[in-house]
């Protein structure tokens, strides 16, 4: 075996390894509310999954006004749920968001991480075998085995967090809570069928750090009022000045969701591959 | 001449960022006393003062627990400052007053000055390591604070030449604050089993008064000064002194403030079995915070409560009476007893405007607390305000508590109704809906008990057999053996009667009667001065407390050394608060950032390192050392006259 070729394979079992031990996924947000709470508290989360584990940290600046907030709101009643159905919210059904998460036996990321491990040891193993005997069909299974692995890095892992979650297709538009689930994992989100006059506006856009979504939503928070006042919000939205437009709230967030530093790893084997594969066919004994 | 404007603008800029230190100094004639304090030293002083030895003590904890088998390391340390200073004079210029009527006074000033320096640092940490057959427990732990407290106050009073007060001023700012950390790592091994969670836990609060205007005008003119002037005449019938006339309202206070508070909260905790409890992270770390910004005006009445602040009749023996002083080598006759160390009127002043600052920094905190506890009350009680009722079928009314309590309350029974449902079991048996989850197996399959609470869970099997595995070790004979023989240890450290006994203590103040003015405080112990004054013909006690006590020129310098340091790390520095062994016990963890700089090169990083660059100059008193770090320099007086000179220099010169 020539020196090119143990370069090759102790790259690849680096770049791997280094793979293995990076970060898999982030997912991180930032949601400001934006009117109706003094000083602009802000919600930062982030969510970290790597090998064996998953982290999850969230920091509350500003957190006194937000904490007034939930503490001093009421949930309102299912009559008023109901009746402010038809002033413009959207959607009643808050169980939607915590959906069964039945799809694996135990943990869905706990098996993606599995076949992830799975295929980086079948990728060494066909890259090892690739240099040994470089038959068509052994770099064919590099490269199959190549877009196995990002393929579960790009969707699997990305679906399996899903899954584990209890996110049902389409939820970042935010159909559930008042802040998009940015915070979801506050506990105190507020749903959006307990406000008034609820206007959402989401978005998302490709970045180098993955996909990011926007998400503005605004409208008056019923558990902020009186029960004898929610009515009349209900039917006419108050103006700046106006009894009731303290219940306003505004809220803006910003979610990343990207694969970590494994993709950059797993994206450097690539080039070793195509190394591998433009090779001029040589005598399996050079030596 | 544009350049002329700009040149004394700098000028007036350079000579305004010194005035604040200007400002606090007072003349040299001033009555100024205080105490100063280094935490370093507290370990010292209780050896003095208790004979109990803390280094022995660690010493012993060590001992007993090699006796008994395992390994247990510790050590805890104090450093930083405390100190206060007062400071008082007369003003040179006689000024016009208004009381609250509109009237108008001619009166002199009396000007005192009250600065607060209190740092501390305190860090502890211990590791413990068990190891049995099979079994291991290994337990690190660090904790640590900070506490900051600065009071810059400055009172003017406003009194005649009779010594009747009219009114004061009051400008003061100040921060207090406190930080603690707390981590915590276990790991026990046991039953083959391993559990190993991590705990950090942290909070800090701060309150800062960046700035407080009071102001004082009296309804009539009071006389406490007075008080301090003249001896009362003693009512036997009363048994009381005849000026003690209470407190009452007498004129208004008023001003304005602002404030700052912040607080943070953080939490990060690993290892724990969250999988069982429906949460699926491995680490989770929260951390809440805020900074609070408030501002406000108060008017109020002034309560005078001078009259009860002052006792002639107050004794220590063997000082009492009328005492000589010895301040700055003169002997002062003084009358001893007790009085408040500041006039009256300011320690009135501070309190009242203090108050509505306070009350406004921390007003959205104590809304939230409150908001929190009601609503966990609410979630104990299980009902919005425990005044809920239910009402029967038969239109009978019960506390809304009782329903569902398993007793029939409603004379038909209804209230016990509500969860006469069924449940259907796995294997498709119903049993009564309440049965599910009441701790017992009642479909044949147990699918009623699986809820996922952790009594049913793999992991509180995993952690029974783990606790059992440990109750059938050694752990508890080696418990029993390290208390017998810590017990023994402790006992030559205690000794059998106090070096001090505290009971026999008492202090008093001094003061002088012809301009009412307190010139410092003793504390006696066993009728020999423990901390104080210097009273002519008064022993001092034998034990020696590291506590510094100034006045007169003394006092002046040591308010000099620290009146600047506004920050914890000046009051406290990082260089004196010696935590190495602490290091060497607790490892990379304790100080996980640690900058491994040596200066010197002589094998301790500058962190440990009390002279970091070996001239012989300890790091928190070399000036090299505490050069600021900010772009701009401070500006020395020497280096505001060099500017005016350049300035001088340089102004004829554009303009010719």
């Amino acid at each position: 075996m020539n020196s090119r070729k143990l370069v090759v394979i102790a790259l690849s079992g680096l770049f791997l390894l280094t793979a293995w031990s990076s970060t898999w996924f982030e997912i991180s947000a930032v949601g400001v509310y934006s009117e109706g709470l003094e000083r602009e508290p802000t919600i930062t989360t982030e969510y970290i999954i790597d090998s064996n584990q998953e982290s999850f940290e969230i920091t509350i600046e500003n957190s006194t006004p937000l904490l007034l907030y939930w503490v001093n709101r009421e949930n309102v009643s299912p009559e008023i749920d109901s009746e402010n159905n038809s002033s413009g919210s959207t959607g009643d059904n808050s169980e939607e968001s915590t959906s069964d998460n039945q799809a694996c036996s135990v943990s869905c990321l706990d098996m993606t991480r599995g076949f992830l491990k799975l295929t980086m040891i079948a990728m060494f193993a066909v890259i090892c075998l690739s240099l040994m005997r470089p038959i068509r069909s052994i770099k064919i299974a590099t490269v199959v085995t190549w877009l196995i692995g990002i393929s579960i890095i790009l969707i699997a892992i990305p679906l399996a967090i899903a899954t584990d979650f209890g996110i049902s297709s389409g939820n970042e538009s935010g159909g559930e809570s008042s802040t998009g689930g940015f915070d979801t994992n506050t506990q105190e989100t507020v749903e959006v069928n307990q406000f008034a006059h609820f206007q959402q506006d989401s978005g998302f856009g490709i970045s180098l750090d993955g996909i990011k979504f926007t998400y503005d939503s605004m409208g008056f928070d019923l558990g902020l009022l009186d029960e004898e006042d929610r009515e009349n919000i209900i039917e006419n939205a108050p103006v700046e000045g106006e009894s009731g437009y303290e219940s306003l709230i505004g809220f803006d967030g910003e979610l990343t969701i990207g694969p970590g530093s494994l993709i950059t790893w797993w994206l450097l084997i690539a080039p070793l591959l195509i190394l591998n594969l433009i090779e001029p066919r040589e005598p399996f004994e050079e030596e | 001449m544009s350049q002329r404007i700009l040149s004394s603008f700098i000028c007036l800029l350079l000579l305004t960022s010194i005035a604040p230190a200007a400002a606090a100094t007072g003349p040299s004639d001033s009555v100024i006393w205080g105490v100063s304090y280094d935490w370093g030293d507290f370990e010292g002083d209780i050896l003095e003062m208790t004979g109990v030895d803390t280094d022995a003590a660690n010493e012993d904890l060590e001992a007993a627990a090699e006796y008994a088998g395992f390994d247990l390391a510790s050590d805890q340390v104090l450093s930083g400052s405390s100190n206060f200073f007062i400071e008082s004079w007369d003003g040179d210029e006689t000024v016009e007053i208004q009381d609250i009527h509109g009237n108008t006074h001619q009166v002199s000033q009396r000007i005192t000055e009250l600065t607060v320096r209190h740092g501390l640092l305190a860090d502890a940490g211990f590791t413990v390591s068990w190891v049995d057959d099979d079994e291991a427990i290994d337990i690190w732990y660090s904790a640590s604070q900070e506490m900051v407290l600065v009071i810059d106050a400055t009172y003017v009073e406003y009194v005649d030449s009779d010594l009747l007060v009219y009114g004061a001023d009051l400008e003061m700012s100040g921060l207090v604050s406190n930080t603690a950390d707390l981590s915590m790592n276990l790991q026990v091994i046991a039953a083959g089993e391993v559990e190993a969670p991590e705990v950090d836990l942290g909070y800090s609060i701060s309150m800062e008064v960046p700035s407080l205007s009071s102001e004082w005008r009296v309804d009539q003119p009071l006389d406490y000064l007075q008080q301090l002037n003249e001896e009362p005449n003693w009512d036997d019938e009363n048994g009381s002194w005849d000026d003690e006339n209470g407190s009452s309202a007498s004129g208004i206070i008023d001003g304005t403030f602002t404030t700052l508070t912040g607080y943070s909260l953080s939490a990060e905790i690993s290892g724990i079995p969250t999988e069982e409890i429906g949460v699926n992270l491995d680490t989770f770390n929260v951390e809440l915070s805020d900074s609070i910004p408030g501002e406000g005006t108060f008017s109020d009445d002034f309560y005078d409560i001078g009259g009860e602040m002052t006792d002639w009749g107050w004794n220590c023996p063997p000082v009492g009476g009328t005492e000589d002083l010895t301040i700055d080598d003169t002997t002062v006759e003084v009358q001893c007893g007790l009085a408040a160390p500041v006039s009256p009127g300011m320690a009135v002043m501070m309190a009242q405007s203090l108050a509505p600052a306070f009350d406004n920094g921390v007003q959205e905190l104590s809304s939230v607390l409150q908001g929190q506890i009601e609503s966990w009350f609410e979630e104990i009680s299980g009902s919005d305000d425990g005044n809920d009722t239910f009402v029967c079928d038969n239109g009978e009314e019960i506390p809304a508590y009782w329903e569902n309590d398993g007793y029939e309350d409603c004379s038909d029974g209804s209230d016990e109704n509500d969860g006469g449902g069924t449940f259907t079991c796995d294997n498709g048996e119903e049993i009564p809906a309440d049965w599910e989850n009441d701790g017992e197996e009642d479909c044949s399959d147990g699918s009623d008990e699986n809820d996922g609470s952790m009594e049913q869970s793999g992991e509180f099997e995993k952690l029974e057999s783990m606790m059992e595995a440990l109750m059938e070790s050694d752990l508890e004979k080696t418990m029993e053996a390290f208390s017998e023989k810590l017990d023994e240890l402790v006992e030559d450290n205690v000794p059998s009667e106090p070096i001090i006994d505290l009971e026999e203590s008492c202090a008093l103040l001094f003061w002088t009667t012809d301009d009412s003015r307190v010139v410092g405080f003793a504390i006696l112990n066993s009728e020999e001065l423990l901390l104080g004054s210097s009273v002519f013909g008064v022993k001092t006690h034998d034990v020696e407390l590291n506590v510094q006590y100034h006045d007169g020129d003394n006092a002046r310098t040591a308010k000099m050394d620290i009146v600047g340091a506004t920050e914890l790390r000046d009051i406290a520095p990082q260089s004196k608060h010696d935590n190495s062994e602490l290091y060497d016990i607790l490892g990379f963890e304790y100080l996980p950032d640690l900058d491994l700089t040596d200066t010197d090169n002589d094998g301790v990083i500058d962190y440990f390192d009390q002279d970091d660059d070996n001239d012989g100059i300890p790091d928190w008193d070399d000036p090299e050392l505490n050069k600021p770090n900010d772009s701009l320099p401070a500006p020395s007086v020497l280096a505001v006259i060099s500017m005016l000179g350049a300035a001088a220099i340089l102004m004829p010169r554009r303009d010719a």
